[in-house]
């Protein structure tokens, strides 16, 4: 490139600082959002796995066979290895899943683990003191250490069956958060191989790579569970699978966000249009202003490619500065929204991430398309014919769009439409709906010239005698540059289209994370351990006032083994712990059931009956009066209940039991005293008061394990996640809402400008400033007004048609209200962005421009 | 005879050059229905004397009647109303509005002026007949030729029949053919119409056919010919 290009093309970016300035802010603006998206979101997402790996230890999957001595062979192992996207794998053994020797006096554990890093993710056989031990050595539960008097280094013999008693040398501690009803003793997989004479892996720990992307983990995932499913189904084992999807399944602000992440890209991708939209229109402007330049350029010889050249140096200024000022603006808003977020909706956040590596492709991609934007106005600069430089008259616009925007587009809102109906009465894929509202929208946005042609002759012929000649000149100019006009509509038709939208999203995501968590959460308050608790806590909380309460046993060890329908769901006929016991009858409970067969006679279930929720009757093919053999794997006890009642209706969460019984069966027959959890409602009593009383219990150190859950707190999590959405949504519809009076404030200042010698010969033959102002005013006000429509139309027809996509086209009426408002408003947006032209054309004195030299 | 503009002792200064005085104690009347012809050199401010007469320069000493009325006593918007009711302007370089079409350039003096829509309609065409252009009424301003724009610009300045025409140079930009046709029409406008006519140029064959003709040199100006009318 020529260095006196170069120089030219510096000295136009430079020649009107004020409006150069408001260009770049409003370039800048794309960048900033899309870098306190990246930012923000980068840091929720690694305080959440953060998160999750300190409560739940850093792996993908832990599964583990239920049935007795059967398991994963090596080569099964190497299989499983094998499937893509699993990073490492290790296996656990389980010697006696099903027999509990008893060394001491104590049910004793036994875990053979691998010494890796996955093993030690796995929180319950945590090592917090000693080492991990090697053969010949034990990591036992605090629980055990204190009660037998042990520390690391003691001796001690434990016996195996089939060899009788061994002599290990204590190595470490277990962490005190495992399971405390049990005693875990953790050796070395291998040694407890040896040991126990058990070739197989009777439990695995698998961690899938990270940096998977979302669709890559799911089939991962699937890949790996169904593989062990179908292995375990072949085989007749049974198998239990946990993911860290389940793991961390409850309510978590930062989880419910996570739901928004598509949405938000969305926008930040069309904030990124609307910078673009800014450095096309200013560029536009600029070349606008020095047509006769241009054209006395190219009429001195200058070539059409150092033409391109110039304006691309202007457009790669713009891109560049805008985007370093996008990138410090934008770290700078992903603190405010970090500060907003932590100090007020309470969002878990730990630092800001700010991965430079992502941020510098936004930087070097928006740079790079930016400047590309530029190639537009070269073009039409490179049209530009050296006559120009002899007008006097400025001509009008060329008209070869206005047939593409006559007939493609209305042709292309009708095909949009015609899709949506046909996959409506059809039954096509849903995902039709938003490609029928994509296309929807980019023909309404092809329209527009056509309808700026349109609304300008109505006004024209039915507001002119309204309002004068104002009006007439103003639609024409409209006409006239309507390329530059169909840039402003556009880029308000974006804001407008962004802004309903996201509104009807954000209350769909509202709505569906409501439901989420009252039917994760139906009752006020769970006190919940998997573990188990003591029955005294349930007397205790019977003593408070102004609740409803029902209590759960833990789930029985036993298993059905009678059931009339075989294998008909994987993971559910053969749970383990599916026998709860729970008092059906008392007048506390809160559990509204409907009794479909039988009854739930009280001294009934006390001597041996069983009573069915109506889908477990369903799966297991049970009827009243049957009975029910249950197995305990442990002792090879069975026991035999009677069916006497099926249930339907209950509200009881986390999945687990299927079966009732009294809680003096259990007592008797499962030898199971501890509570699992305790379901409460608050009726006449104060929430705060119960909750606080609640709270002070759980503080005895016998109750440590139980997790107080707290439905109100639940909603209201996920109620900060849907504000946290809604604040970011508020500042990028407020971003693009300044875009677009900047494009518009650019388009109206160029026109200003262009048509000073205009504007000024109006004054001369007699205008007064209110008319003059007026004029301007009208012509941005007509602008925004059409903007503003087209925006609703085209926002309201996409938000709707992503609803039907998602099966729900809730809260529509919702729309009436931002549709309402945008309409008013799109018009006062104008009003606003014309003002500082329309003031500073009628300040201007009229001679300067008029006097010919 | 009523003198429809009255000048007494008009001085220029442009604020960007404090000491140089553009017009010096310019004294000048035009009588109704006089053709007034403004020669001098270029730089000389014949545009500047022009732009005040005009009240587009406010003025800065002096005083100038016109229509019998004291411009210093209106403001802005005032001034703005003045002139569409009594001034008609003729510019160098046409200045229409290029988004309007010829017809509707003609009519916009009387649109601003609220004259009811038919009425400006017809003297719409009767102005654009008059400076022989009603064939070309629909076009517009960058599908006109010079000359047929200054002619368009000169039936937009008789629209609120003004008391008077004020013509800066309106053949500076043309040929001579396009010249003579555009000084045929204010010729015309004079002699048929009794329009008051001041036009500024320093193309000396028109003063032939001016009644007045004023020459201005160094912002003194002076009356070098006149011809008494009875
Ligand atoms: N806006 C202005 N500011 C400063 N000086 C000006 C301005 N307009 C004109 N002049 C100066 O005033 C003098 C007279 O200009 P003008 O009235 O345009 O002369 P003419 O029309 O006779 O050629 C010129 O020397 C010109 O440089
Ligand atoms: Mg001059």
């Amino acid at each position: 490139m020529n260095a006196f290009v170069w120089k030219l093309g510096i000295r136009f970016f430079a020649a009107r600082k004020g409006r150069t300035f408001f260009s770049i802010l409003g370039i800048s603006l794309g960048i900033l959002l899309v870098t306190a998206v990246q930012i923000v979101f980068t840091s929720l997402n690694q305080s959440y796995d953060a998160m999750q790996r300190q409560k739940y230890g850093n792996y993908d999957v832990l599964a583990y066979f239920q049935t007795d001595g059967q398991g994963l062979t090596n080569q099964e192992l190497d299989q499983l290895k094998d499937i893509q996207g699993v990073e490492a794998l290790q296996p656990i053994l389980y010697p006696y899943q099903n027999r509990l020797p008893r060394y001491f006096s104590d049910s004793l554990y036994d875990v053979g683990l691998t010494d890796s890093y996955l093993s030690r993710q796995l929180k319950n056989y945590d090592i917090a003191q000693g080492r991990f031990p090697l053969p010949h050595e034990v990591a036992l539960s605090p629980g055990i250490m204190s009660r037998h008097h042990l520390h690391i280094g003691s001796a001690i013999q434990l016996s195996f069956p089939h060899r009788g008693l061994v002599n290990l040398t204590v190595s470490g501690e277990l962490s005190s958060d495992s399971q405390k009803n049990f005693g875990i003793a953790v050796y070395d997989y291998a040694w407890l191989q040896k040991i126990t004479g058990i070739k197989q892996a009777t439990g695995i720990v698998m961690k899938l790579r990270p940096n998977l992307s979302e669709n890559r983990r799911s089939l991962a995932l699937n890949t790996f569970t169904n593989t062990l499913y179908r292995w375990a189904h072949r085989m007749g084992r049974t198998i239990t699978i946990y993911t860290k999807g389940q793991l961390g399944a409850l309510g978590n602000a930062t989880n419910y966000i996570a739901a928004f992440l598509p949405l938000l890209k969305g926008l930040s991708v069309t904030s990124i249009v609307a910078s673009i939209y800014i450095v096309i229109s200013t560029l536009q402007i600029s070349l606008q202003e020095r047509r006769k330049e241009y054209a006395l350029l190219r009429l001195l010889g200058v070539n059409g490619r150092q033409l391109t050249g110039l304006v691309l140096i202007e457009s790669l200024l713009y891109s560049v500065l805008s985007t370093l000022a996008g990138l410090a603006l934008g770290i700078g808003l992903s603190l405010v929204i970090k500060t907003i977020s932590v100090q007020m909706f309470h969002v878990q956040m730990i630092d800001l991430i700010i991965s430079w590596q992502p941020l510098g492709w936004i930087a070097l991609s928006g740079i790079a398309v930016m400047s590309a934007a530029g190639l537009i106005p070269a073009r039409q600069v490179r049209c530009l014919s050296p006559i120009e430089a002899y007008r006097s008259a400025e001509p009008s616009d060329d008209q070869e769009d206005d047939l593409v925007s006559a007939i493609v587009a209305p042709s292309l809102i009708l095909l949009s439409l015609l899709l949506v109906v046909l996959t409506h009465i059809l039954r096509f894929h849903p995902v039709l709906y938003v490609v029928g509202g994509l296309g929807f929208v980019v023909g309404v946005y092809v329209w527009i010239p056509s309808l700026l042609q349109g609304s300008a002759w109505l006004s024209s012929k039915f507001l002119r005698h309204l309002f004068g000649s104002q009006i007439l000149m103003a639609s024409r100019n409209i006409v006239r540059h309507r390329s530059k006009s169909a840039l402003c509509v556009g880029a308000l038709m974006l804001t407008i289209l962004i802004a309903n939208a996201g509104i009807l999203l954000l209350h769909a995501a509202e709505a569906a994370e409501t439901a989420v968590v009252s039917s994760n959460f139906p009752h006020d308050i769970t006190l919940n351990s998997l573990g188990g608790f003591s029955p005294a806590l349930a007397t205790q909380v019977g003593r408070l006032k102004g609740i409803d309460y029902e209590e759960f046993t833990t789930g029985a060890f036993a298993q059905v083994i009678n059931a009339p329908r075989k294998n008909s769901g994987i993971n559910f006929y053969s749970a383990i712990r599916s026998l709860q016991g729970t008092d059906l009858q008392t007048d506390k409970r809160i559990d509204h059931f409907r009794v479909v067969a039988g009854n739930i006679d009280s001294r009934r279930l006390a001597h041996n009956g069983v009573v069915l929720t109506a889908s477990a009757a369903n799966v297991l093919g049970f009827k009243v009066g049957d009975n029910v053999s249950f197995k305990n794997p442990l002792t090879g006890r069975t026991t035999n209940l009677q069916v006497a009642g099926i249930i339907k209706g209950t509200t009881i969460p986390f999945g687990a039991p299927f079966l009732y019984t009294s809680p003096a069966v259990m007592a008797r027959d499962f030898s199971v005293r501890d509570l699992q959890n305790i379901q409460i409602n608050v009726t006449t009593g104060n929430t705060g008061e119960v909750l606080q009383t609640l709270r002070g219990l759980l503080r005895n150190p016998q109750y440590q394990n139980v997790e107080l859950i707290n439905k109100l707190n639940e909603k209201q999590k996920a109620q900060e996640a849907v504000l946290l959405f809604g604040i970011v949504l508020g500042i990028t519809i407020l971003t693009i809402t300044v875009i677009a009076a900047i494009v518009l404030m650019n388009h109206t200042a160029s026109a200003v400008r262009m048509r000073f010698r205009e504007l000024a010969t109006l004054r001369a033959i007699g205008m007064t400033k209110g008319r003059l102002i007026r004029l301007i005013l009208a012509e941005g006000m007509m602008i925004s007004t059409l903007g503003g429509l087209a925006g609703t139309v085209a926002g309201g027809a996409l938000a709707y048609l992503a609803l039907m996509a998602v099966g729900h086209p809730s809260g529509v009426w919702l729309l009436i209200p931002t549709l309402c408002g945008s309409v008013l408003l799109s018009p006062l947006l104008g009003l606003l962005a014309s003002w500082s032209a329309a003031a500073w054309a009628a300040r201007q004195e009229i001679i300067g421009v008029l006097s010919d030299q | 005879m009523a003198a429809v503009l009255l000048a007494d002792k008009i001085t220029h200064v442009y604020p960007s050059e404090p000491g140089r005085h553009i017009l010096r104690d310019v004294s000048m009347q035009v009588e109704q229905g006089e053709f007034a012809v403004i020669v001098g050199r270029s730089g000389s401010g014949k545009s500047t004397l022009l732009q005040v007469l005009g009240t587009m320069e406010p003025l800065q000493a002096g005083a100038l009647w016109l229509c019998g009325t004291e411009v210093t006593q209106l403001k802005d918007d005032g001034l703005a109303r003045f002139r569409l009711q009594n001034l008609g302007f003729v510019f160098q370089s046409f200045h229409l509005i290029d988004s309007l079409t010829a017809v509707e350039n003609v009519r916009l003096p009387m649109e601003l002026a609220r004259l009811p829509r038919r009425n400006a309609l017809t003297r719409a065409s009767e102005l654009l007949d008059l400076v022989g252009l009603s064939q070309r009424s629909r076009a517009f301003p960058s599908q006109l030729s010079g000359g047929e724009q200054q002619r368009v610009a000169i039936a937009r300045a008789l629209a609120n029949r003004p008391a008077m025409i004020l013509a800066d140079e309106p053949t500076g930009n043309l040929d001579r053919e396009a010249a003579d046709v555009v000084l045929g029409v204010f010729e015309d406008l004079h002699k048929h119409q009794q329009v008051t006519i001041v036009l500024v140029t320093h193309d000396t064959a028109i003063c032939d056919r001016a009644d007045t003709v004023w020459r201005m040199e160094d912002g003194v100006l002076s009356l070098a010919r006149s011809i008494a009318r009875q």
